[in-house]
């Protein structure tokens, strides 16, 4: 993977989030958020070094900071003293997303992020990737749910087994057309070749 | 203990912070135990059990394990453990001892040369556990159960099984027995550790890390940790720690003995546990390591007043560390 023209090492989330990346995993309890922690944690721990004076935290413009950027993803509760464990799916997809947003990333990669969302807290995601969209950040989301790829994307890019197969126009792509790339062999007779 | 009411959306003022505060209940909890033993042993043994003196020396004695335990909490903070902190403790000691017979530069200064070497040794052992728990990916309880023997092996070996007499390092000696203002010198360097513990621990990104690390290993790379410089860290931390222990003892008793600290890994991990740092990783506080340790030594020292026997001391012991890993789990 590459980021300005330079190759990231592979396996190094740490170099990647230095470089100006910020990564919402596609499994939020497992490897996205401390369910046990504080929202307030949650969002900052990207980015502690913000807060820091002298090696030492400012919890109280922690909490602030992080208070601020619930509120602006509408998360309920926005309280950052709420144990993250107690909020809904979406709620709790929204807490990733400020993480990375107070850490103003340049490239967001965001792994299925609807997925075991409600469809309120969707239509808000959707809001918020075309808005960070506008505001110049490269959003890439990935996703096997065709009409959130659609709705969304300038370019899509389609993978199977491994390999880019297609690039199409967001705009201009149909669900028939992103379906025969994902599911059917785009020569079939060269397919066929091979097997025999 | 506590459990964390379901929270509703309109008592989310009350339940904020939930989580957090099941630390402090059971803080608050380990404060009144040890009030209670100390009114009771009051009432048991009188004023040969509440006097100064008395309660003075228990914690100068705990002060030893108190100050491993402070390194264990960090470790048991990333789901870790560190069962080599005893034998570390006179590994330290006779480097130290070594350092101060064999190295003639710092004849003018032996106290000096000994804790350099007790520091550098702990820093060493530490590394090596912090290297093949992070790096080499042992798991914790086989790289320092690897690292028990082999640090006690150190110690007979280098000293040749023989302890070696400090009686001469006036410095050392009031580490071990000294006082400032009549309260022990021990138990000064001991608080003293877990204030810069606690400051590492609530006020750092670095204690921050080392929690993360501990509660969701996966999350908190994906968050951009170093996850495994943060683990080695931990353990080279409870090397040091290990190396203050053996100033601290080998100060007291006026020699470093090859066969000092055994079980002490054990009472570490006890008060850690007691204090309410969960062995799952994720939850630490040093406040209750040291409300641990405290309580710990009071209840020993009861035991002894009261002329139990070393294996009744033994078993009930065990059944303290039991019963509080028991409660953690309920609690949990």
């Amino acid at each position: 993977m590459y980021l300005d023209g330079k190759k990231l090492p592979p396996n190094r989330p740490d170099v990647a989030i230095g470089r100006g990346m910020g990564l919402a995993p596609e499994d939020r309890k497992s490897q996205g958020l401390l369910l046990g922690w504080s929202l307030a944690k949650n969002v900052s721990i990207a980015d502690l070094g913000r807060f820091t004076r002298g090696g030492w935290i400012s919890l109280r413009s922690e909490r602030a900071a992080a208070g601020d950027k619930l509120r602006e993803l509408n998360t309920v509760p926005d309280n950052p003293d709420r144990i993250t464990r107690e909020l809904s799916g979406g709620n709790q997809q929204k807490v990733v997303l400020a993480r990375w947003l107070l850490r103003e990333c340049r490239v967001l990669l965001l792994d299925e992020p609807t997925r075991g969302v409600d469809v309120g807290a969707k239509a808000e995601i959707y809001r918020l990737i075309a808005e960070l969209s506008a505001s110049g950040i490269a959003v890439v989301v990935v996703s096997s749910e065709m009409e959130e790829l659609m709705g969304l994307s300038s370019r899509i890019l389609i993978m199977r087994d491994g390999a880019l197969v297609a690039e199409l126009d967001g705009a201009r792509a149909t669900e028939v057309e992103l379906l025969s790339h994902a599911v059917a062999p785009t020569d079939t007779d060269v397919v066929l070749e091979e097997t025999r | 203990m506590t459990t964390t009411p379901a929270a509703s959306p309109a008592k989310g003022k009350l339940s904020a912070g939930a989580g957090i505060k099941r630390i402090d209940y059971q803080e608050y909890a380990l404060v009144g135990v040890i009030v209670l033993l100390l009114v009771a042993g009051g009432i048991l043994e009188g004023s040969s059990f509440l006097s100064k003196d008395n309660l003075f020396n228990v914690l100068r004695q705990g002060s030893v394990v108190g100050v491993l335990a402070i390194g264990m909490t960090f470790v048991i903070a990333t789901a870790g453990i560190d069962l080599s902190v005893g034998s570390m403790v006179a590994a330290t000691g006779i480097a130290g001892g070594w350092l101060m017979e064999h190295f003639g530069a710092f004849e003018s200064a032996p106290s000096l040369s000994f804790i350099i070497g007790a520091l550098l040794l702990g820093v060493l052992l530490g590394a090596v556990n912090g290297a093949a728990v992070s790096y080499g990916k042992v798991v914790p309880f086989i790289a320092t159960l690897a690292m028990l023997l082999i640090a006690r092996g150190l110690a007979l070996w280098i000293s040749d099984k023989t302890p070696i007499s400090l009686f001469d390092l006036e410095t050392l000696r009031w580490f071990g027995t000294g006082e400032v203002l009549t309260i022990p010198s021990s138990l000064i360097v001991f608080l003293g550790v877990a204030a810069v513990g606690w400051v590492l621990l609530n006020r750092t990104p670095y204690g921050r890390y080392v929690v993360a690390v501990g509660g969701n290993p996966e999350a908190a790379r994906i968050a951009g940790v170093k996850t495994n410089r943060i683990l080695f860290s931990v353990y080279v931390l409870s090397g040091i720690c290990a190396g203050i222990a053996a100033i601290l003892l080998c100060g007291r008793l006026a020699s470093a003995s090859p066969v000092a600290g055994q079980l002490y890994e054990l009472d570490a991990i006890a008060a850690v546990v007691i204090g309410g740092t969960s062995l799952a990783g994720g939850r630490a506080t040093v406040v209750g390591t040291v409300l641990g340790v405290i309580t710990f030594a009071i209840v020993f020292n009861l035991l002894t007043l009261m002329d139990l026997a070393v294996e009744i001391q033994q078993i009930t012991k065990g059944g303290i560390i039991l019963a509080a890993v028991l409660l953690q789990r309920r609690s949990n």
